[in-house]
């Protein structure tokens, strides 16, 4: 029987740390790009897991394959080394029928990137305590346009970075959140190595913060904004296509921001989106007329297609790509590229509205007025004692609070969770009177007040005089990420805030 | 016949819906002519309008699935008929796509033909005409490759179903009248019309306008209830039997290796009994064998990985895992045969196979054979999966075996059992020992708590307290160790407080015993299922058979004795369900306890009322207070 104690629960508000040995562990990762005078670009991935449990191979685990995506059109694929170490040493070869080439399914339905392969390597062999190694090299035309996260769902024991170029190509390397994490680099001109150790795993959780704030990560690029820019101009040229222009018009209405959004709409909804990486699909982005043809895309030709078509509906607009910019090195002007910040800006009645390609619930929007999260609630009211009924003597009455209030639930922290929790400062105040009929008493009246500088407070007082119930809340939350080391306190003004949202009465 | 696939036992849950409809098919034609061998010609023939975007974005593209080892396919004519424009667009059928197709788990290379249609605007119809010779799985070369592997046989399963709207729907067949082919309609009408051509013969299955169904949740599947028409040549059960028992013995599926052997020995080494021994390598293959399928390239889909392939590459599907629990129970001395199922769906009496997941079967000292699923029992304390209770499966025997069906598997062999010990102050604050414990599939079910990363455990386990009472606080957790799943059913401890839990007044405490709220629901299906609905058109499934037993004793402040409009006992018996619960307080102990007994997995729709019954008591005393008087 395993057997974990608390002697009190707030005796053992420390973080609560499992010492137990991971499912898997990766012994080594090692990325390496190899830029080449003609411009081609060498990418060589190695891995060595070593499987510690069942559950990282077995059953329905995915961790027994691995899928590298490619065009072998343009790019040759190579499997250096692909094997299992048995416990004993003993080396099982990954036999021939276990690389199986498939279509992607980012792919399906989409003729023009029908090319685009799949590369699933079926491990074979596996055992416990056995090393999962697999070596193999990309040789392409992509640009160097990554953002590398140093973390996977299993320890990593070494991580290598390694960039070379040749002299007359140059790239740019930006590690950030590496303080937390022990780590070595090298490099002098046109080459650089990141060795780090002892990487942690994934956090898993509800509320978890973005990865860039979570995990050490790297951004690479050989792609300056100017490049950038010829890649991806503000405006698609469009040929005039009369079934495209016909198509596109029939969405227009008087309401113009309806009109924008019902294009984005259609296009976000209705075409066939092929959600490939986009170093694949850089340098071939599609035009609006093969987008229409083939009802497909990928995320980047998305843009320009809507684009077009709102010009074909008389609509101005221009693509923001939203690149990620890099800092200056040496007088250039790095970027990455992510879909996900790209936005469309237009104008309506004279005043700049932006719309986000990739999410049709949400509005076209006035710039600059994007919706703020609410950051202060102040609610003064008199309610109607509605309260549920539990038995005929009792009842139940739960206080309603903001729905733009904290958006964090109760239920899912813990005082020994692990992972830190994503949330938004809020400062949220209600005085609540209520008029209590005849006989009718509160039987759990509160005054209560905790908090701790920086992190937040809360200070409760419900109470009755008479027949009249005062009920007086705060919460304020000062951070917009809990940390570990405030999850304790965090998780006790919480507890109170939750408890002191239901209040009891005798009828 | 099918390939042999594993269908993996989840459980969605879906509430009564037709399928919003994007197109509506005008016509589906299937003729099909069956030459002696058996291998047959299909070409079929359809018109669909589309109706809405949605529609336009799913007919873009039109794919024609198959695999290159052993069937061909191929589109004849493809015409596009914009709304309103009575001239068709011919849609160039040379312009194709032939790729392998996507995949997770399975990957045998099949392929897909696919055809650009292109921008289609609603109100827009694309007829087409395709050929298909051959089968879905893998033959020798040259046209004997489509020939089945069932020499001069023919079979077929037509649903006579649609999420569609179809207007007409005609299949036809034309066979040799020596061929003696039996077919049957299930679940409704077709117009059935047969023309002598001499040798030949024609039959010709017609239906005019079939509607979707409105759906019900958790229904069968909608080839038990909805129309299907069923064709076999094969005359019985026994001939199909007696197939693939020969197919696989040919192959030499099932002989050991030397490996493979020593490794036998070396499990059974400490076995103490027939059962035991059963059971120490059904579940070795379980855990130790990984569900992912790669092709041995000729002879895949219908022939089972031999034992040098499978212990070496340590994967495979249903029947690759199944052969090796072949191989190993006969290398220690067992008889041992393979058998094709059908998860999750009826299998007719028309020997057409209806086959989608493949197990194996063992003799018995007495004669009997008993089924063993090494692909549904990974960390479950069985060695035939109870999900799969009232499921029909055929042995691939020697002498030949007619359709088996899995019996009912009493719900106390999957009880789920909440136990606490709690006590409650003058306060209202609670003070609880709470241990759940399982068997069966409830086991597997409680189990899967610890179904992801170690870290992750505890913090899940807490989770489940913290579902029912975000106040829980936690003093002590203990469980048996989830990874020795055959060592003892999976218990789990909580002990845990509550402040202020029951509402106090000045003499009466008022609460719901904690046990009754549904900690670890997730072991308990029944509870996730609407219950809105008073009667059903259709069967439905559930998960498995299920006990649930909660006993709760509460020891109160002294004095508190008196029991205030406490609940009426209840006892409530049905062959397909049963509930009883009962209150009762004994100077100031209160104690609790509740019997939910669901019996089967696949019910008949008349079975409801006692089902739905017996879910929503259990449901309501969820929620049910007590009060208790000084």
């Amino acid at each position: 029987m395993k057997r974990i104690s608390f002697l009190s629960l707030f005796l053992s508000l420390t973080l609560f740390v499992f010492a137990q040995q991971p499912d898997a562990e990766y012994k080594l990762i090692r990325h390496s790009y190899t830029i080449n005078a003609d411009g081609s670009m060498d990418y060589r991935f190695h891995k060595e897991l070593v499987l510690h449990a069942n559950r990282a191979m077995t059953a329905y685990a995915t961790n027994g394959e691995t899928f590298i995506l490619y065009d072998p059109l343009n790019e040759v694929l190579t499997i250096n080394d692909c094997y299992f170490v048995r416990p004993d040493g003993s080396i099982v070869e990954t036999p021939a029928n276990a690389f199986i080439q498939q279509l992607p399914s980012q792919c399906e339905n989409c003729a023009t990137y029908n090319g685009i392969r799949e590369m699933v390597i079926v491990h074979t062999g596996l055992e416990l305590e056995g090393t999962i190694v697999l070596d193999y090299t990309i040789h392409s035309h992509r640009f160097l346009n990554e953002h590398l996260y140093l973390v996977d769902d299993y320890p990593i024991k070494r991580y290598e970075l390694t960039v070379n170029a040749d002299p007359s190509h140059r790239y740019f390397i930006q590690p950030e959140n590496l303080d937390r994490i022990q780590y070595n680099t090298y490099g002098d001109k046109g080459s650089f190595q990141l060795i780090a150790y002892n990487l942690p795993k994934r956090y898993v959780g509800q509320y978890l913060p973005n990865d860039n704030d979570l995990y050490p990560h790297v951004y690479l690029s050989n792609i300056t904004l100017q490049d950038m820019e010829r890649l991806l101009p503000k405006h698609s040229s469009i040929s005039g296509n009369e079934e495209i222009k016909q198509f596109a018009q029939q969405f227009i209405k008087e309401d113009l921001a309806q009109t924008i959004k019902d294009i984005r709409n259609y296009v976000n909804d209705n075409l066939t989106i092929a959600k490939l990486n986009t170093s694949l699909i850089l340098p071939n982005r599609l035009d609006a007329d093969q987008v229409y043809r083939t009802n497909c895309a990928d995320m980047l030709s998305q843009v320009s297609y809507l684009e077009s078509l709102l010009s074909y509906a008389g609509i101005n607009s221009e693509i923001d790509w939203g690149y990620v910019p890099l800092q200056v090195y040496e007088d250039q002007h790095y970027v990455i590229v992510d879909p996900q910040r790209t936005r469309i800006h237009t104008t309506i009645d004279g005043l700049p509205y932006s719309i986000n390609p990739y999410n049709s619930s949400v509005d076209v929007r006035l710039e600059n007025t994007a919706k703020d999260a609410v950051k202060s609630i102040d609610i003064t009211e008199t309610l109607d004692f509605n309260p549920d009924t539990i038995t005929s003597h009792y009842a139940m009455f739960t206080i309603p609070v903001d729905p733009r209030g904290f958006n964090v639930k109760f239920q899912y922290i813990t005082p020994y969770r692990d992972a830190p929790v994503k949330c938004r400062p809020i400062n949220e105040n209600y005085h609540y009177t209520v008029q209590l009929p005849a006989g009718v008493k509160l039987l759990n009246s509160v005054k209560k007040s905790f908090g701790k500088e920086g992190l937040g407070k809360v200070e409760v007082s419900i109470t009755q005089k008479g027949q009249t119930l005062d009920i007086q809340r705060r919460l304020v939350i000062a951070k917009d990420m809990i940390t570990i080391s405030d999850m304790v306190t965090f998780y006790q003004i919480m507890n109170i805030w939750d408890y002191t949202s239901r209040l009891t009465f005798e009828l | 016949m099918k390939k042999i696939l594993t269908i993996i036992g989840t459980f969605v849950l879906i509430f009564n819906y037709v399928e919003a409809q994007h197109a509506r098919v005008v016509y589906d034609s299937t003729s099909v002519k069956m030459e002696e061998s058996g291998l047959s010609h299909v070409y079929n023939h359809q018109r669909i309008r589309v109706l809405d975007y949605q529609g336009c974005k799913e007919y873009a593209n039109f794919k024609l699935d198959y695999d290159p080892q052993s069937a061909y396919v191929e589109f004849k004519e493809v015409l596009l008929y914009r709304k309103g424009i009575a001239e068709p667009i011919t849609i160039d059928i040379d312009s194709i796509y032939d790729y392998v197709a996507p995949a997770r788990l399975i990957y045998w290379g099949a392929s897909q033909k696919m055809l650009l249609i292109g921008h289609l605007n609603p109100g827009d119809e694309i007829e087409y005409t395709t050929y298909r010779k051959g089968f879905t799985y893998a033959l020798l070369g040259d046209d004997s490759k489509y020939i089945p592997p069932m020499r001069g046989h023919f079979y077929d399963i037509v649903p006579f179903w649609s999420e569609l709207p179809i207007e007409k729907k005609v299949y036809q067949l034309e066979l040799l009248k020596s061929k003696n082919i039996q077919y049957k309609v299930y679940n409704g009408e077709l117009i059935v019309d047969s023309v002598d051509l001499g040798e030949m013969v024609r039959y010709t299955f017609t239906k005019q306008n079939i509607e979707p169904i409105k759906h019900e949740s958790n229904m069968v599947a909608d080839n038990d209830v909805q129309c299907k028409l069923l064709l076999s040549t094969s005359p019985d059960w026994e001939t199909k039997s007696r197939w693939f028992y020969g197919v696989n013995e040919t192959y030499g599926s099932f002989v050991s290796t030397p490996e493979l052997s020593s490794k036998v020995s070396e499990l059974l080494v400490n076995a103490k009994n027939e059962l035991d021994s059963i059971s120490i390598l059904t579940h070795w293959v379980a855990d130790n064998m990984r569900y992912a399928g790669i092709s041995m390239g000729t002879g895949e889909g219908f022939t089972l990985h031999n034992a040098q392939m499978n212990y070496t590459d340590r994967c495979g599907v249903c029947k690759d895992k199944a052969s090796l629990l072949i191989a190993m129970l006969r290398a220690a001395g067992f008889v041992a045969y393979p058998a094709m199922t059908m998860a999750h769906e009826r299998i007719d009496r028309i020997p057409a196979d209806q086959f989608n997941h493949c197990v194996a079967v063992v003799q018995r000292k007495d004669g009997t054979l008993q089924p063993l699923d090494p692909t549904w029992v990974p960390n479950v304390r069985e060695l035939w999966s109870s999900a799969e209770q009232q499921q029909g499966y055929l042995p691939g025997t020697p002498e030949g075996c007619d359709l088996q069906e899995t019996p009912i598997s009493p719900a106390e062999d999957h009880y789920i059992k909440v136990y606490a010990i709690s006590s409650i102050d003058k306060e209202g604050n609670l003070i609880s020992t709470l241990s759940i414990t399982a068997e069966g599939q409830s086991d597997a079910a409680v189990r899967r708590v610890f179904s992801s990363q170690k870290s992750e455990w505890f913090n899940n386990l807490h989770q489940e307290l913290r579902k029912i009472d975000p106040s829980a606080q936690l003093i002590e957790l203990q469980h048996t160790n989830p990874e020795e799943y055959l060592q003892q059913p999976i218990t789990i401890t909580y002990s845990f407080k509550i402040p202020h839990y029951a509402i106090a007044s000045n003499k009466e405490l008022v609460f719901v015993p904690f046990s009754a709220r549904g900690i670890f629901s997730r072991a308990m299906g029944h509870l996730y299922m609407n219950t809105d609905q008073l009667e059903r058109q259709y069967p439905f499934a559930d998960a498995c058979s299920r006990l649930v037993e909660v006993n709760e004793t509460i020891t109160l402040p002294k004095g508190y004795t008196k029991a205030k409009d406490f609940p009426k006992d209840v006892i409530y018996n049905d062959s397909a369900a049963s509930f009883q619960s009962s209150y009762a307080l004994d100077e100031n102990i209160f104690i609790f306890n509740q019997r939910v007994s669901l019996n089967k997995r696949v019910y008949e729709a008349a079975d409801w009322p006692a089902f739905r019954n017996a879910v929503n008591s259990q449901k309501e005393n969820m929620n049910r207070y007590i009060t208790i008087t000084k």
